[in-house]
């Protein structure tokens, strides 16, 4: 298994680090550094104790690559989701667009996994490559619309809500899908509730289930 | 949790799905209903607490007297003690997945799927999950029927149904 993941992560490191849907590598690596530094921001930190996260108005400024908007999608993701608003979202995507609003969602996903599986596993945590030169793709798909989400997503019913999340942001999803496929779905397997894997289904059923707890999930 | 109560019935398991999902309940010794049970979810809940530490941190001045990090190390040891390193290995992969996955369902306002609000009636009236803030995004959760999470088609279509494709 060691083998798969290591070489997932890789593949996701090297997506961060490339163009994506909409932001530049530059950007979206800022989106990294933004997501560790939410982690002692006293902002973040202050809007996590608050009774409602509306209750903190200080808000993060711009960062190298990321206007001061984009920057708050990062934080507030990374740092309290389970307290996230319509509202809240709809502000954001009306300053920065929504497919840039979908892609720094995805991209601080991404490095969450990435990180945190560093944490739980005792491994050293990443480092960042440098940026890959080019230009974004811009393509926004033509199979994606309301489907009850804030975003535009896959209209194709086959897939449950959270497989379809980020099909707004090809680019992006692609990464993302081939994480959570090595470290959790795993094709077919998935389909098995008595899987032969070093854990059974019921015990990773039971961490993923407690893991959604602490972050306040309700999906 | 819904995908912990299905595999469970499967494996014709009790599961105490109030106990798993209380971060409170880790000491070690706990009688949940499966293998290394109390192992896995102390590594779960140190493993997120070191990983989101403004979330664990809940506003504190963060000068609790506990160590989260060697708190952590202690949960690792005493986890590969009983599921060894390969085990480790999945409930770290299992902890990071679900880092992500919890930020792209929150940040992008999915609803629970039809199957889900149905499959997942039971559990959320158990553990109260509809106050949690998330639930104003999914509609129609006092529409659809609850039929307590047992629809009569196979194992494989109701997991299909649920969460076919999670990659």
């Amino acid at each position: 298994m060691g083998t798969w993941i290591d070489e997932a992560r890789r593949e996701a490191v090297e997506a961060v680090a490339r163009p994506g849907d909409w932001l530049t590598a530059a950007e979206r690596l800022d989106v990294w550094r933004e997501a560790r530094r939410a982690d002692h921001d006293p902002i973040d930190r202050a809007r996590r104790a608050a009774i409602t996260p509306a209750a903190v108005t200080d808000r993060h400024p711009a960062s190298g690559h990321l206007a001061a908007d984009a920057v708050d999608v990062v934080h507030r993701v990374a740092t309290d989701p389970g307290r996230l608003t319509r509202a809240w979202a709809d502000e954001r995507i009306a300053a920065l667009g929504v497919e840039t609003y979908t892609e720094l969602v995805g991209v601080t996903a991404i490095v969450r996994c990435l990180d945190t599986f560093a944490v739980a596993a005792g491994e050293e945590p990443v480092e960042p490559p440098p940026p890959v030169d080019g230009e974004p793709a811009r393509h926004r798909p033509d199979d994606v619309g309301d489907v009850g989400a804030w975003v535009p997503q896959s209209v194709d019913k086959t897939l449950a809500n959270v497989s379809r999340t980020l099909s707004l942001v090809p680019e992006t999803n692609r990464a993302w899908r081939g994480l959570v496929n090595a470290h959790y779905s795993r094709g077919d397997e998935f389909l098995d509730l008595n899987w032969d894997r070093s854990l059974t289904r019921v015990q990773v059923e039971a961490v993923a289930a407690r893991t959604t707890a602490e972050l306040d999930c309700f999906y | 949790m819904v995908l912990l109560r299905e595999s469970s019935r499967v494996l014709g398991q009790e599961i105490d799905v109030d106990a798993v999902v209380d971060g409170g309940r880790t000491a070690l010794g706990g009688d949940y209903g499966f293998p290394a049970a109390a192992e896995l979810l102390a590594f779960a809940s140190a493993a997120n607490r070191v990983a989101n530490p403004a979330m664990a941190a809940g506003g504190d001045d963060g000068s609790a007297t506990s160590d989260p990090t060697a708190i952590l190390a202690e949960a690792r040891r005493q986890l590969v003690a009983v599921v060894g390193p390969e085990g480790l290995l999945e409930a770290a992969a299992t902890v990071a997945a679900f880092n992500g996955l919890v930020r792209v369902a929150d940040g992008t306002g999915i609803e629970l799927d039809d199957a889900m609000i149905v499959a997942s009636a039971e559990v959320r009236a158990d553990l109260g999950l509809d106050a949690m803030t998330g639930s104003a995004n999914t509609r129609r959760l006092d529409v659809l029927p609850t039929a307590g999470g047992a629809p009569s088609e196979s194992t494989e279509g109701r997991v299909r149904s649920l969460f076919a494709d999670a990659g």
